[in-house]
């Protein structure tokens, strides 16, 4: 949707990056203004959305975050859910995905995809090494929601500086109405100017301030929440999932790569 | 021979972004009642968003304000400007403002602005246009504006083209729309947490 949007970002790539492969715990801090504006339904809700989604991780250090949306379909139609899989897409067409298109998705897509889309559907994630995701719904000033799916590239320009390219994606199919909504929602949530992302580009700088310091580095970053890989309920896909309260897991699988990168498979 | 048909205003947005084209009449020009008038406007909103009170800020904006600045991409001299209003920096209207200012004025955690950046708005080269309507003036300005957060010593800097259109009626003055056209296409700040 138009070229992406370049900006200098006075901080190290990695923390952008490895925020991106599954960071479960800043939403609740760093973007606690979106409560405060009403934006979240009650803080109770706030601080559970972490603990509803299953976090995807690889040992390549890819990682994406899918909301377990499981029971929102048996809250909203009892306890088998029991709505087709496109009825459950009209009601919440997935980010960029608009409704008179939901039809091609069904067409397209196996009914195992189908059930993984609706009940695990992707918010946020990144691949290794530094190019993130982003597809959710944002809550506009209107009171409606209108969703916004782009990506991000975090590209070094030397010490301590990287370049935040971002851009908004859209179906090629969809109408002039619905590019511009998902345009203004966008521009409002992420990305340079929006609402969400611009609090992340305040930390990261100051995160890499912080490292560079006598006593920052000296201090040890604790990757200590780990266990075994667990899905709540049926994964239908692959990689390694963490259902449930946040661990680093994710996150520290994009150190380990990162790692073995720079050392060559040696260990220190 | 015939008197010179007005011009359309030198174009510096093309695509969606919503305009009604403005006609550009007579220059107003400076030293007249109402140049006068109109750059107090600006340099008094200037000093507005430099200190901070983003409510007086937006009680000087119209009902129907559309706020643009897209983005630019560098592209040969033949491709024209590289101005892209299908991605933009901001697409915003009077609600939209109206959040963002709430969200940096009652929310404590809105860390992109708090602690506040100190700005300084250096506006110039001020030229105002009659339009098609009465008591509306298509307003264009340079912005230079620096931009210093917490304890760096550097600055971050910007400047833009705006492309402002005011309304005066009676006592009321507004902004009605402000397309912002800036220099940068890789833009040299962490984050638009400011207003232009």
């Amino acid at each position: 949707l138009g070229p992406p949007q370049h900006y200098t970002v006075p901080g190290n790539w990695k923390a952008p990056s490895e925020q991106m492969a599954g960071d479960g715990y800043h939403g609740q801090s760093l973007h606690g203004s979106l409560v405060d504006l009403g934006f979240q339904i009650d803080r109770e809700l706030s601080e559970d959305w972490s603990t509803t989604t299953h976090r995807v991780g690889t040992p390549q250090g890819h990682a994406i975050a899918c909301m377990d949306a499981t029971n929102i379909w048996t809250m909203a139609h009892g306890q088998s859910g029991d709505v087709s899989f496109e009825d459950r897409l009209k009601q919440l067409p997935p980010a960029g995905l608009p409704l008179e298109l939901v039809g091609e998705v069904v067409r397209h897509l196996s009914q195992r995809q189908l059930k993984l889309l609706t009940e695990a559907p992707p918010t946020v994630g990144l691949i290794f090494p530094n190019v993130g995701l982003i597809g959710f719904h944002v809550a506009m000033p209107d009171g409606s929601l209108s969703g916004s799916f782009g990506m991000h590239t975090f590209v070094p320009r030397g010490v301590g500086k990287f370049e935040f390219i971002h851009w908004n994606f859209v179906e090629r199919g969809a109408s002039e109405e619905f590019k511009d909504e998902l345009r203004r929602a966008a521009t409002f949530a992420v990305g340079a100017s929006g609402i969400i992302e611009q609090d992340d580009s305040e930390t990261w700088p100051a995160m890499t301030r912080s490292s560079a310091g006598y006593i920052g580095r000296q201090s040890k970053m604790r990757y200590h929440i780990t266990r075994e890989p667990r899905a709540r309920g049926e994964w239908l896909a692959g990689g390694q999932v963490y259902s449930g309260y946040p661990t680093d897991d994710t996150q520290w699988s994009w150190w380990e790569r990162y790692f073995d990168y720079m050392t060559d498979g040696e260990s220190l | 021979m015939t008197s010179p048909e007005p011009t359309e205003a030198l174009s510096s947005t093309k695509g969606p972004i919503p305009s009604s084209p403005v006609r550009v009449g007579q220059r107003v020009g400076s030293g007249s009642p109402v140049y006068c008038r109109l750059y107090d406007f600006l340099v008094d909103e200037a000093r507005m968003l430099d200190e901070g009170r983003f409510n007086d800020w937006f009680g000087l904006l119209a009902e129907d304000l559309s706020y643009e600045m897209p983005v630019r991409r560098t592209v040969l001299r033949r491709q024209g400007l590289g101005i892209e209003p299908s991605t933009p920096w901001f697409h915003e209207n009077l609600e939209s403002i109206r959040i963002r200012i709430r969200r940096v004025m009652e929310s404590d955690k809105a860390y992109s602005e708090d602690p506040p950046s100190r700005t300084r708005h250096i506006v110039s080269n001020v030229g105002i246009y009659e339009t098609e309507v009465q008591g509306q003036y298509l307003v264009q300005s340079y912005l230079f504006l620096t931009r210093n957060r917490g304890e760096t010593d550097t600055y971050e800097f910007a400047s833009a083209d705006r492309e402002d259109i005011i309304r005066i009626d009676n006592e009321s003055i507004k902004l009605a729309k402000r397309t912002i056209t800036i220099d940068q296409a890789r833009l040299g700040m962490q984050n638009l947490a400011v207003f232009f």
